[in-house]
């Protein structure tokens, strides 16, 4: 038995017979021409060329189909790459000059650039000079008449280990029968990476040299999640792996027989799980896993992807956000106006030349958008038309003051005005909130409750505001703790103030997001949760293995102690013992 | 005309295989001359293999260089490609 340590790229567990892939470069001797087979040579280049433009083209149009034109595009370039008359030139030159035979030819000049750029540092070098071999090998199998394609047809199951595998390799994997991926070398974000998440093949990369000690049919242990992989295993190690994969097979059956099933904990309190979504297309995503509506629809994207010129008019505006309202239907869509500012400043947007000097306490959300009414109001205006097609409430972020909601709201009252004038319809009973994620806004939240319709709190902004951290940064990031007691002290004063008045308050945030936090969240009085719309279904779980009474009394147990460290081991402890190692984001 | 102009590499992912091939794809389309150099490197931008040995990760700033009766279409054409981050946002979501 042997173990070695890689990158997991693609969560899973699987175990089963190895199958080496010797995917090294094509060997091509040295072989020299006749001066009178120039003309022949020239003509095999062309047909060669002419048949693998058209196979890498069947490539990119079928993946482009299955995958995306992310993918697509990955074999759009290796066209492009083909096709540089460049390249061509060069290999001509060997095969006219130096009377190089094709095969020959190509692979002095491929090898050339290949290595070129393998010498040039930094970014995903090795990745670069892999898609050029991808290109060579396809080139010269086609030249030799080899139809080695051992990957895209195999018999049986198998883990397949390689150095690393090219993008034509991985795409045109034989998917029945591939049960996991390891290679020597390759991280995140490579080709194989990126394509078997999407496939959700496990895959372990970058394990380094270890291919000599492997052998076909060698029994192999491939965890995706943690990255392990263990060769040989003793039969102790083969059944613990094969509960372990029974387990999360069933695991992820049992979340996803819970997506319409409600989120009441086993003493019998009632629960909301909201979805938190930037793009209009998440929202049925949220449907699926049966979220109780939108609690965070963020809307900076239509900003930031845009150009200074071309800024997002009312209409587009319009078209995003009755897109999520008729998703939706009648439950919620909570929709956040613009928090743009700090490290999100799109150009044409900033009303200064000047960079600020301290941006995270400048210009801002909400400062920004009552600085910069005009934008504020087309987004107002936008909000108040599309509510006619569902149920909308709209929130401020960042609020400190009460002057700000107040200033806030006069401009929300005068476009209401506007479009009642113009005959336009909204729904004009549509809730006004803010975003509780400055200090100042939760020592004064009771000033602001009889104003304010609804709250929800932003761990994130809170945190950095509270511990003066910056989590960016690396020499103070060990700082930024959400279970900070101080920090969780804000959380349940904010809630305790809204219940009393009768006020909805919410949390987004990654804190609402992590399993680890759900039960000291309830115990200090949350009922609802806004969370990424892939945490739902696990959120869910943790709502539904409770009772209010035990999350009380951790939260009691939290709230006596004194360090961040303490209470995160704790957390983790208490969580663990309660829905087991399955859940993905039990992790710090 | 001769236009030369700075463009920042501002997509989280950098200058990749994928940026190298949509640049190549609209010089193609035009008979002017297109460079894109950094620092002493300079590119064809016709040249797909030539644009892949550009190594800029995000915040890298380039040179363009466009010679030819549409140089002010391709800067512009150009700047728009790289403020709109190639369009990376619409793929992979930022959390």
């Amino acid at each position: 038995m042997k173990t070695y340590q890689g990158i997991a790229v693609s969560p899973g567990i699987t175990l089963g017979e190895v199958m080496v892939i010797d995917n090294g470069r094509c060997r091509v001797n040295r072989r020299s021409i006749e001066r009178r087979d120039i003309a022949a040579e020239e003509l095999r280049l062309d047909a060669a060329i002419e048949a693998t433009t058209s196979a890498i083209a069947r490539n990119r149009d079928s993946v482009t189909q299955e995958l995306g034109l992310e993918y697509g595009q990955i074999f759009e370039a290796h066209l492009q790459i083909l096709s540089d008359s460049r390249l061509k030139k060069e290999i001509l030159q060997h095969i006219r000059s130096d009377l190089f035979s094709v095969e020959y030819a190509v692979s002095v000049v491929f090898d050339k650039h290949a290595e070129m750029l393998s010498k040039i540092q930094g970014g995903d070098l090795s990745e670069r000079a892999s898609d050029i071999i991808d290109i060579e090998n396809r080139l010269l199998r086609q030249l030799m008449g080899i139809r080695k394609d051992s990957i895209a047809t195999l018999t049986r199951p198998v883990i397949i280990f390689a150095t690393e595998l090219t993008p034509s390799e991985t795409v045109n994997l034989d998917r029945k029968n591939i049960l996991g991926i390891v290679t020597e070398r390759g991280g995140m974000g490579s080709h194989t990476a990126i394509v078997a998440s999407a496939l959700q093949i496990p895959a372990v990369l970058g394990v380094g040299r270890f291919l000599n000690e492997v052998e076909d049919d060698d029994l192999a242990v491939v965890d995706g999640k943690t990255g392990l992989v263990i060769l040989n295993p003793d039969s102790e190690t083969v059944r613990k792996f094969e509960l372990q994969q029974k387990k999360e097979k069933s695991f992820k059956e049992h979340l996803h027989s819970l997506s319409h099933a409600p989120a009441v904990t086993r003493d019998g309190t009632e629960i909301a799980i909201y979805g938190n979504i930037e793009f209009p297309y998440e929202a049925r995503f949220c449907l699926e896993n049966g979220a109780d509506g939108i609690g965070l629809y963020r809307t900076e994207f239509l900003y930031l992807a845009a150009s200074p010129e071309d800024l997002p008019d009312e209409e587009m505006h319009f078209e995003a956000y009755r897109k999520v309202a008729e998703d939706m239907g009648d439950r919620p869509v909570t929709i956040r106006t613009f928090d743009l500012g700090s490290d999100k400043m799109p150009a044409g947007v900033s009303l200064t030349r000047e960079a600020e000097r301290n941006p995270f306490m400048g210009l801002r959300s909400i400062r920004l958008s009552l600085k910069n009414t005009s934008m504020f109001r087309k987004q107002l205006r936008a909000i108040l038309r599309a509510s006619a097609y569902g149920k909308f409430r709209i929130m401020f972020p960042l609020v400190s003051t009460l002057l700000e909601f107040r200033h806030a709201k006069m401009l929300f009252g005068d476009v209401c005005e506007e479009l009642e004038e113009e005959d336009v319809p909204f729904d004009k009973t549509i809730p006004l909130g803010m975003m509780v994620e400055v200090p100042s806004a939760v020592i004064m939240l009771g000033t602001f409750v009889p104003e304010v319709d609804f709250f929800s709190v932003g761990t994130n902004d809170l945190v950095q505001y509270t511990l003066a951290v910056d989590r960016s940064n690396k020499e103070v990031c060990s700082l930024y703790n959400s279970e900070d007691p101080a920090l969780l002290r804000l959380i349940r004063q904010s809630i305790r103030v809204a219940s009393m008045y009768d006020k909805p308050i919410s949390l987004c945030g990654q804190m609402s997001s992590n399993p680890i936090y759900t039960m000291l969240l309830l115990g200090l009085g949350l009922r609802q949760f806004s969370v990424s719309p892939g945490a739902i279904l696990e959120i869910k779980e943790m709502c539904r293995s409770v009772t209010i009474a035990e999350c009380r009394e951790l939260a009691r147990n939290v709230m006596f102690m004194e360090t961040a460290r303490e209470i995160r081991n704790y957390l983790k402890h208490e969580t663990a013992r309660r829905v087991g190692e399955e859940f993905d984001s039990l992790e710090f | 005309m001769k236009l030369t102009q700075n463009l920042t590499v501002s997509n989280k992912a950098g200058f990749h295989l994928r940026v190298a091939s949509m640049i190549c794809k609209e010089a193609m389309k035009y008979e002017d001359e297109i460079t894109l150099a950094n620092g002493s490197y300079k590119a064809d931008c016709k040249s797909c293999l030539d644009l892949l040995a550009i190594m800029a990760p995000c915040g890298t700033t380039l040179s363009l260089e466009v010679e030819g009766e549409h140089s002010e279409t391709i800067a512009s054409v150009f700047t728009e490609m790289f403020e709109k981050k190639f369009w990376e946002d619409e793929y992979s979501k930022t959390e």
